[in-house]
């Protein structure tokens, strides 16, 4: 490469990393990148330079208003006949900023609760890990008086339990909810009193405790997952 | 976003993206090996 190319070539491969670099000369340099390892070490460089920025942005959370919007344009039941819509909206969801954690918990929710339609939710709940990836997934119906726990994350070791924890506000302690188990993913009653608790909530998260629950009515074990209580509007 | 895509919400033309985006890379990278 002349220093001239060489010079390009780094251009393209900063284009290239930050995205805007697109259809037919995206892939005229990905096919470039498979030949010459060169460019990869420009790539790399340029990965390195732009990952703390792009850290360094605050992450967008969507408005309750997104999710009346998403909520409105959804059909009212949910087949499989609509799934290819709904990955072209995800589409526009990962264009926008609002990006990933929306369109993560969206897919989630439907992968969770496929042909059980959104509309009969009025509450949800993704606790992620601490990684930010899903590991648990709440939906309640506080009219109906119902709410289903959808386990995404690994069976807990042998001899302890997840356990759910609302999460009132700073002031209050956590409340003990329920032990999680395969049965909950299936729409059952509320336990006592979520009903009214439930939408004043902060959030809900889970622990790891001895078998039965946490002897004390405190979390003891580690807390794992967590995320917070979002309203859906009706 | 691609630079089609900036072009459209900057309202700017595609030729003038390019190359600002290409002068903020050249600058960022003097910026970051000075």
């Amino acid at each position: 490469m002349t220093t001239q190319e060489r010079e390009e070539a780094d251009i393209l491969a900063g284009e290239y990393v930050l995205g805007t670099l697109a259809g037919a000369e995206r892939a005229r340099f990905e096919a470039r990148l498979a030949a010459e390892p060169e460019l990869r070490v420009l790539v790399d460089e340029w990965t390195n330079r732009l990952a703390p920025l792009a850290d360094a942005l605050p992450a967008v959370e969507p408005s309750p208003e997104v999710w009346r919007r998403i909520e409105a344009a959804l059909p009212p039941r949910v087949s499989a006949a609509v799934a290819p819509s709904l990955l072209s909206r995800l589409g526009f969801w990962r264009w926008s900023a609002i990006g990933g954690a929306l369109a993560t918990a969206v897919l989630a929710l439907f992968i969770a609760f496929g042909p059980k339609p959104l509309g009969d939710a009025d509450h949800i709940v993704v606790l992620n890990d601490a990684q930010g990836k899903p590991a648990v997934i709440v939906v309640a119906d506080v009219r109906t008086n119902t709410v289903a726990v959808k386990q995404l994350a690994a069976a807990p070791p042998a001899g302890r339990v997840y356990q759910l924890w609302l999460l009132a506000d700073a002031n209050q302690p956590p409340k003990p909810i329920g032990i999680m188990t395969p049965a909950a993913a299936v729409p059952h009653a509320m336990p006592a009193g979520l009903k009214d608790a439930l939408p004043r909530a902060s959030g809900i998260a889970v622990s790891l405790e001895p078998p039965g629950g946490s002897p004390t009515g405190l979390p003891t074990g580690p807390v794992l997952y967590h995320g917070p209580v979002i309203a859906l509007a009706h | 976003l691609t630079h089609e895509e900036l072009a459209t919400r900057l309202e700017a033309p595609l030729g003038t993206i390019k190359s600002w985006v290409r002068r903020g890379l050249l600058r960022l990278k003097g910026c970051l090996e000075r």
